[in-house]
């Protein structure tokens, strides 16, 4: 099944709302797995059910652990136990736009909903930044390994500074290199033209986002209906 | 002598998305303070001291008009996720800061100590405005909290704790001092290291 950002945005922002609104478990596990059934649908990969479980973990957590350890226990673990555990569904919906949009499919969308140029090129940036951030504080990380950075140090306060130092440093060049790379990537492709690009990946909204724009007002409004109506 | 045009260009705007980007990364990390009811209140304290060092070298290297609005729009859309209310209102407050941070920079973007001023006044949005709920409607944010499966001995706390309105003034000296210490950082990093690279 494939999806138009649109489609895809609007139903993060209407689980964003009804999350807030929401305080029902059942309601929040119905909403966990109607999201995991329309991303195992987007993605066609079962491997991507690795969130559901994780949050079946934290609702194991709180509804079979907290009962019987001492309350300290609970008391000290409550707090990221549930706020963890109301982000899954947000979380799933940033996860489908994630791996179901590519970048080029959005920047056409945008465009084509007159949202200013800039704006696009900042989100598209922030999109495809993402990866290369992940994968930068990894090299930095393996490289502190090897160098055993903090090795000789025992202050701990002076440890901490060091690590933040060279965390920080290298992340830093690198992004104002990336920085460089990517606006010398995105000037060759014509980024910065003053004419409308054409939008060759744009697709029309069908019946299938339709459909799942008026499940999710339906159940964002059912949602509304039971928080303040039916308390 | 190179000259660099007054208008964002667009490797302007790609060096203010990265730094963006990163700036949301520093508020989840600094999420780790809202694990307990008794230090969120240092949580705008935390994300300031990140953010500062961020905002200030974004600024050296990049003092044109409209930087720190390009700096707001990833954590402005991440405010998004937190529903449709709470996310217009994250949005309204880092923008409302974001334009009074540019105001403030207009007339002199080159003195690091307009940009120091600027930097406390941008991150003032995490202790104030994102501190009003609990601190001016506390009931509802404790009964919301409750609601949603917290410990009723936690949310007891938190009850307590945001009665006492002066804390708020505490989360506020707190966000700017931290925000000032993060700013100093940026600056030895900045003098340190990038400037004898090349890239301040």
């Amino acid at each position: 099944m494939v999806l138009d950002i649109r489609t895809k945005l609007l139903v993060m922002l209407l689980t964003a709302t009804c999350v807030s609104l929401n305080n029902n478990v059942a309601v929040e596990i119905g909403m966990m797995l109607i999201l995991s059934l329309l991303l195992i649908l987007c993605t066609k990969n079962l491997h991507d059910l690795w969130l559901l479980l994780l949050y079946f973990g934290f609702v194991a957590i709180e509804f079979l652990v907290f009962p019987v350890v001492p309350d300290t226990v609970s008391m000290l673990l409550s707090m990221p136990v549930v706020n963890i555990r109301g982000f899954f569904p947000v979380l799933l919906c940033v996860f489908l736009i994630y791996k179901t949009t590519e970048v080029s499919q959005m920047m056409a969308t945008f465009t084509k909903m007159h949202i200013p140029k800039k704006l696009i090129i900042t989100l598209a940036v922030a999109v495809r930044y993402i990866p290369s951030l992940i994968e930068e504080w990894h090299h930095i990380r393996d490289a502190m390994a090897v160098r055993n950075v903090t090795g000789g140090i025992r202050n701990p306060v002076r440890r901490i500074l060091l690590r933040v130092e060279c965390y920080l440093v290298p992340l830093f060049i690198s992004m104002i290199r990336t920085a460089d790379g990517l606006s010398a990537a995105a000037i060759a492709r014509g980024i910065d033209e003053p004419v409308t690009p054409t939008c060759r990946r744009y697709t029309r909204l069908r019946a299938i986002d339709y459909l799942m724009m008026t499940a999710a007002i339906a159940l964002t409004a059912g949602c509304f209906y039971f928080t303040y109506f039916r308390g | 002598m190179k000259h660099e045009s007054a208008k964002m260009t667009t490797r302007d705007y790609i060096t203010g998305a990265i730094f963006s980007v990163l700036s949301i990364v520093c508020m989840m990390i600094s999420a780790i303070a809202n694990m307990s009811g008794k230090t969120a209140l240092f949580y705008p304290a935390l994300t300031a001291f990140f953010i500062g060092i961020l905002f200030l070298i974004l600024l050296v290297k990049v003092p044109k008009r409209g930087i720190v609005i390009v700096f707001s729009i990833v954590p402005a859309v991440y405010f998004l996720t937190s529903g449709l209310l709470e996310g217009m209102i994250g949005i309204t407050g880092i923008l409302i800061f974001a334009f009074l941070t540019e105001w403030i920079l207009s007339k002199d973007r080159s003195s690091l100590k307009r940009i120091t001023l600027g930097g406390l006044v941008y991150t003032m949005n995490y202790s104030t405005i994102g501190f009003a709920e609990n601190f001016l409607a506390t009931d509802n944010y404790c009964d919301n909290a409750l609601a949603h499966g917290i410990n009723p001995s936690v949310v007891e706390g938190m009850r307590r704790m945001y009665a006492i309105k002066p804390l708020w003034a505490v989360a506020i000296a707190a966000t700017l001092l931290t925000a000032f210490l993060g700013m100093q950082v940026g600056k030895i990093i900045m003098k340190k290291h990038l400037k004898k690279v090349g890239l301040a």
